[in-house]
């Protein structure tokens, strides 16, 4: 969207840095402590992320940790497959990302 | 107006009515306003104070503030209202049955209002309006938009649903919320298999046993259930309707907790339970489509399903619950909120302060955690 170059596998670790994306690091980072069960690293994630962060983005931040909690839990408790159209779009990332390791990727033929 | 009936309410329901049929009829006093229509905007501004006396300020939930606005210029206008429409209005617009509504009733000796609920003080303890979500804690404002869209939640929540109660949904949500704490679906998680793990979860339940386990099991790991798990729970008796309203509230739940958990506030706490049935409404176009769960195709989305869906595209994910319609729009309120607005999904340039890239980088990172393929 910006022109940039992003490197996606930061979001399944598999290589850490921005991502391309500004504080990417950070928020990844802030993803795992929320997603983990370590209270005080996710407070002192939290301390760090308020600090570069606007109030409102810092709000914005964990209301998507909250949506992602809701559609995920969605999508695999319903079974549903992922749609042809965004299949085709995605193939070579999800390839590269290794998706088809998850589970959930058997509610897609062919994934 | 609202005052002063109140004050007559007070000192008597029959003088109230006359009071107020008198007080709503056209200034001109050519005529009366049949009693049935007054009883229905009797309804419209009293309804909530009849429940909840102690409640000030106008039911936000009701058509009081319009219909005082429409009163007080019909009474104002009422000679320049043409008469054959005032006749008609008095005819259809009344509406109030006060002998065959079959509701339970409590006569009024002096022949009031005829029809009165008998459980007035067990209503007012339950179905008090859904306060606002409490941040205690959070040191940074909350926007609006989040405030009001989990207070539609925590509402959606409490009130009956289509077909679980009040009182079973925010069981479904307690349960939500303490699986994010118990021994068994921790052990459970870190096990080889969830089946190899046995035993019962934490905490006293109101629901059944096996239901509590469905709601553990999509809250704590669900990226390891599996069509022969979901086949299993419905042969074993859970209606697929009731399973997928359950996934509605289980999830709506897990997500206000995990944006409390970010923010670094306690859970918001649940409301009480709202009284009244389930609809037992289900979608006749609801069919199986590659999913577990019936689902209603947007080219099949009509009648009182018509608003499900937007135009466009509509992915499955916004489908999956269309089996119980009301939580379709409850998703789409929880993500237009919290992530973007779903007609906006599909523009990259959509953001909020955080910019798109960050929101998807932050997203995929947290699926990516919960192992979600889709």
């Amino acid at each position: 969207m910006s022109g940039g170059t992003a490197d996606l596998r930061a979001i399944t670790a598999s290589v850490e840095g921005d991502a391309g994306v500004e504080h990417g690091a950070l928020l990844v980072a802030f993803a795992n402590a929320v997603q983990g069960d370590d209270d005080a690293r996710l407070a002192a994630t939290r301390r760090t992320l308020r600090a570069v962060l606007s109030p409102e983005a810092f709000v914005d931040a964990c209301a998507i940790v909250g949506a992602f909690n809701v559609v995920d839990r969605i999508a695999d408790a319903t079974g549903i497959p992922l749609d042809p159209m965004l299949a085709a779009m995605t193939g070579d990332v999800r390839q590269e990302l290794g998706l088809a390791g998850f589970r959930s990727s058997a509610n897609t033929p062919g994934a | 107006m609202v005052s002063d009936l109140r004050r007559r309410r007070d000192e008597g329901l029959p003088s109230a009515i006359q009071w107020f049929r008198t007080a709503t009829s056209p200034a001109s006093g050519t005529s009366v306003i049949p009693r049935p229509q007054v009883l229905s905007r009797y309804y419209v501004l009293m309804n909530r104070y009849e429940h909840d006396p102690g409640y000030s300020g106008t039911d936000p939930c009701s058509s009081a503030p319009w219909f005082l606005v429409g009163v007080n210029w019909c009474r104002s206008h009422a000679a320049t209202l043409p008469s054959s429409l005032r006749a008609r209005g008095s005819a259809r617009r009344g509406g109030v049955d006060t002998g065959s509504s079959g509701a339970t009733t409590d006569r009024d000796p002096a022949g009031g209002l005829g029809v009165r609920c008998s459980r007035t003080a067990e209503l007012s303890a339950i179905d008090r309006r859904t306060d606002d979500p409490n941040y205690t804690g959070a040191d940074v404002p909350i926007r609006s938009d989040l405030v009001a869209t989990h207070r539609f939640l925590l509402d959606h929540i409490r009130s009956p649903g289509t077909w679980w109660t009040g009182t079973e949904r925010v069981a479904i949500a307690a349960a939500s919320r303490a699986a994010a704490s118990c021994r068994l679906c921790r052990d459970r998680k870190g096990a080889v298999s969830p089946n190899a793990v046995r035993g019962r979860h934490d905490g006293t339940h109101e629901l059944p046993e096996d239901v509590v386990d469905v709601v553990h099991r999509i809250r704590s790991d669900p990226a390891r259930l599996s069509r022969e798990w979901f086949d299993g729970v419905i042969a074993g008796g859970l209606d697929v309707g009731r399973y997928v309203e359950l996934v509605g509230v289980t999830t709506m739940t897990a997500g206000m907790d995990y944006f409390a958990r970010a923010i670094g506030i306690a859970p918001l706490p649940l409301p009480e339970p709202r009284g009244g049935e389930p609809s037992r409404q289900r979608p006749a176009a609801a069919k199986l489509e590659g999913a577990w769960v019936p689902m209603i195709a947007p080219e099949n989305a009509r009648g009182a399903e018509a608003d499900l869906y937007g135009d466009g595209f509509v992915p499955n994910i916004m489908r999956a619950l269309s089996l119980v319609p009301d939580e379709v729009r409850a998703l789409q309120r929880s993500t237009n909120a919290h992530y973007v607005p779903v007609a906006q999904i599909p523009d990259p340039t959509a953001r909020r302060a955080l910019d798109r890239a960050q929101m998807e980088l932050l997203a995929a990172r947290v699926s990516a955690l919960n192992e979600c393929f889709y």
